[in-house]
């Protein structure tokens, strides 16, 4: 029973709760109006350089570089190394494998195998430096150790207690084809498994959401085009009370003031 | 990335002490903000919050998508002059991020402390009114964010919501209200503003043997400039140069008493504010009929 | 706004600049030897217009001497005076000084004995800053360097 809850009814139940949560984090955004440009200098002022400016904060984090470059170094490595390793593990998931999955299969092998040195490192960074010592909450160390965890087991598994590599394709293939068909697997195995459910249930709820957020951010994805009128959605009238501006009582205040020598 | 002064070492609380006076009821008043924090001052704070969650994309994704890198740390000046931890940008946004977590997200209605979130009460808000009025919103922050957090919306929608439970600096009030009392900022009069554009008209001629006008609301000229009023009162070197440069071009000027001020103290306060103060940019160039505007330096 | 030619307003510093250019100013450079300038970016004229040339234009055509600070203190990274964003109260006097001194640092590390600034603030907030970390810089505007270079006889 345990084995079939968590190699049929888990992962349904958390790639369903990871998508739904996405989705529901980028509606929320999506409905929430952008009321102002907030631009930062320098910006691009056409679609397509905001377009190539959110690609490449996407790939190599261009502000992350110019703040700090230990971090950059840091957070660039780990998300190279965990597209390759995810990118290696679409060999489960595709029948017949695709040629490129094929030929990246020994970049993807040594990415997992070094994968833990930039988390160790963002780990570290977290626990020696005072600045991100004090910053750090929970969800912070949660979701280090909690990836830590997933690439050592990983790396255990892929070195010392190989797994049955079919029996594995089966289960990822009779999932995705609603055909669950399980087998014995060894406790390492499941440990990998079960700790990326709780990755991907994790994912929508809490600091992984930046992945998507980046392309809502205001301060990235707006144009300088400001010979444009930007309109706010919500923009209401305001009464500017005239009446209150320059009373005359205030100005013959003034201007007795001045004659008696008060002013300046 | 040089930093001209060593980054310094944390030192909590250390700037905990510099704190803005309250505002005056008769300032708020006039801007319509309530005069007093009310009794249930929480539930005023938590409605405006809502709002603002609601109306300001910035604000909600900045609140969810922090990772809390560090990048921004050492970047804020106010943090590189004091040593407070509070003064770092993560940190300051994380004072309404602790609050939003509470009330707005599932993880912290259901985890509480654990999720880091925390409760609206008198300590939560004096810290806000502390650190959210030692943030200068200059967006430097911002530029070093891998995903371009900006602060500044931040501290705004912080500064808004306080506000509307009444709470406000002294400063901040006093000034919009003398923009709705006499056109700017300094509280110059109309009266006063001629004057001083007469004297320096009488200075340079004294001085340098120039003739050169200072126009005071004159109707039809072709530019309508919007100085800073200090310009009128204290950087004078810089109004001289802009009545020298127009008058060495032969473009006629003007300045308005309606509007004789760029810097719009609203932005600080709420965004009803922010909008009443820049419409009257627009009704002052009309008044006077004016081609172009330009904003002084 | 459509009674307006440009419906939206301009910095002066734009009118300037094009006039300069257009060589309807005669300037004499030398009014301003006196002076080493440098050119302090606020924040948001920087940061939210992207408007970093025409001042150090302006500048560049009005005096001899002309210094930046350290790149990473100018530009986009330009850090703010200490009293921006509703901070130029006097009860906090201490941490709009503590605001400053990145900047005042810049400035003392270059030697200019003039700050220019296009911002009314930072006008008001940069001398105390200077006089409390002992830079011995004079701050003023940009149009205050084009008014002793300004040829009108």
């Amino acid at each position: 029973m345990a084995t079939k809850f968590l190699f049929i009814y888990l992962p349904y139940i958390s790639l369903g709760i990871f998508i739904l949560g996405v989705l529901y984090q980028f509606w929320r955004w999506a409905r929430t109006p952008v009321p102002l440009r907030i631009v930062i200098a320098p910006a691009p002022q056409t679609r397509r350089g905001i377009a190539l400016r959110l690609i490449g904060d996407a790939l190599w984090f261009p502000s992350l570089f110019k703040a700090d470059k230990l971090l950059w170094a840091g957070g660039f490595l780990f998300h190279v190394f965990l597209w390759l390793v995810i990118l290696r593990h679409l060999r489960y998931f595709l029948y017949p494998v695709p040629g490129w999955v094929e030929a990246i299969q020994t970049a993807g092998l040594y990415a997992g195998y070094l994968i833990p040195i930039p988390l160790a490192f963002l780990l570290a960074r977290r626990l020696i430096f005072e600045r991100a010592l004090y910053i750090s909450i929970l969800g912070d160390f949660f979701a280090l150790f909690l990836l830590l965890a997933i690439s050592l087991s990983g790396i255990l598994l892929q070195v010392f207690f190989r797994t049955y590599i079919v029996d594995v394709k089966a289960l990822i293939l009779g999932l995705i084809y609603f055909q669950p068909a399980i087998s014995d697997y060894h406790w390492l195995f499941a440990l990998h498994f079960v700790l990326i459910m709780v990755l991907l249930i994790y994912f929508p709820f809490g600091k992984l959401m930046h992945s998507g957020g980046l392309f809502f951010s205001s301060t990235r994805n707006q144009r300088a085009n400001f010979e444009k009128r930007f309109v706010n959605p919500w923009d209401f009238p305001v009464a500017y009370n005239v009446q209150n501006l320059f009373p005359p009582e205030k100005y013959r205040e003034t201007l007795k003031g001045m004659r008696e020598g008060k002013k300046e | 990335m040089k930093v001209p002064v060593p980054i310094p070492a944390i030192k909590i609380g250390s700037a905990g002490h510099q704190v803005c006076h309250p505002a005056k009821a008769k300032d708020m008043v006039k801007i319509d903000l309530p005069k007093e924090r009310p009794p249930d001052w929480k539930e005023a704070m938590l409605k405006k919050m809502a709002e603002v969650l609601d109306k300001y994309r910035s604000v909600r994704l900045f609140l969810d998508i922090c990772v809390k890198c560090g990048a921004c740390a050492d970047k804020c000046q106010f943090f590189l002059g004091t040593g407070d931890p509070k003064n770092m940008p993560v940190a300051r946004a994380d004072l309404l991020r602790k609050v939003y977590k509470r009330y707005f997200t599932l993880g912290g209605k259901l985890w509480g402390r654990a999720n880091e979130s925390a409760e609206l009460n008198e300590t939560v808000l004096k810290d806000w009114y502390v650190y959210f009025y030692q943030c200068s919103q200059c967006r430097r922050c911002s530029v070093f964010c891998p995903y371009g957090i900006d602060t500044a919306e931040i501290t705004m929608a912080a500064r808004e919501i306080m506000a509307a439970a009444g709470v406000a600096t002294k400063y901040v009030t006093e000034v919009v209200a003398k923009v709705y009392d006499t056109g700017n900022n300094l509280g110059i009069w109309a009266p006063a503003w001629k004057d001083n554009c007469a004297f320096l008209e009488e200075d340079l001629k004294d001085t340098e043997g120039l003739d050169i006008k200072f126009p005071v609301d004159a109707v039809g000229a072709e530019v309508l400039l919007i100085p800073p009023s200090a310009d009128n009162f204290v950087n004078t070197n810089t109004m001289i140069g802009y009545a020298k440069m127009f008058h060495a071009a032969g473009i006629s000027w003007t300045t308005s008493t309606y509007c004789n001020e760029g810097g719009n103290f609203g932005l600080f306060l709420n965004y009803a504010n922010l909008k009443k103060i820049n419409n009257r940019i627009i009704e002052a160039a009309r008044q006077l009929q004016v081609k172009k505007i330009y904003w002084g330096e | 706004m459509d009674f307006l030619e440009i419906p939206y307003p301009l910095h002066i510093c734009d009118l300037t600049w094009d006039l300069i250019k257009r060589g309807a100013l005669k300037i004499d450079k030398e009014a301003n030897d006196s002076l080493l300038v440098t050119y302090h970016d606020p924040c948001n004229i920087a940061r939210a217009a992207g408007y970093f040339q025409p001042p150090r234009n302006i500048i560049r055509a009005t005096c001899n001497n002309f210094i930046e600070m350290h790149p990473d203190t100018i530009l986009e990274k330009t850090y703010c005076c200490g009293g921006g964003g509703g901070l130029l109260a006097d009860e906090i006097m201490e941490i709009r000084l503590a605001g400053g001194k990145p900047r005042a640092e810049a400035c003392r590390a270059t030697g200019a004995n003039y700050l220019a600034t296009i911002c009314a603030i930072c006008k008001a907030n940069l001398p105390e800053v200077m006089k409390h970390h002992r830079v011995n810089c004079e701050v003023g505007g940009v149009h205050d360097l084009l008014a002793r270079a300004l040829v009108l006889k």
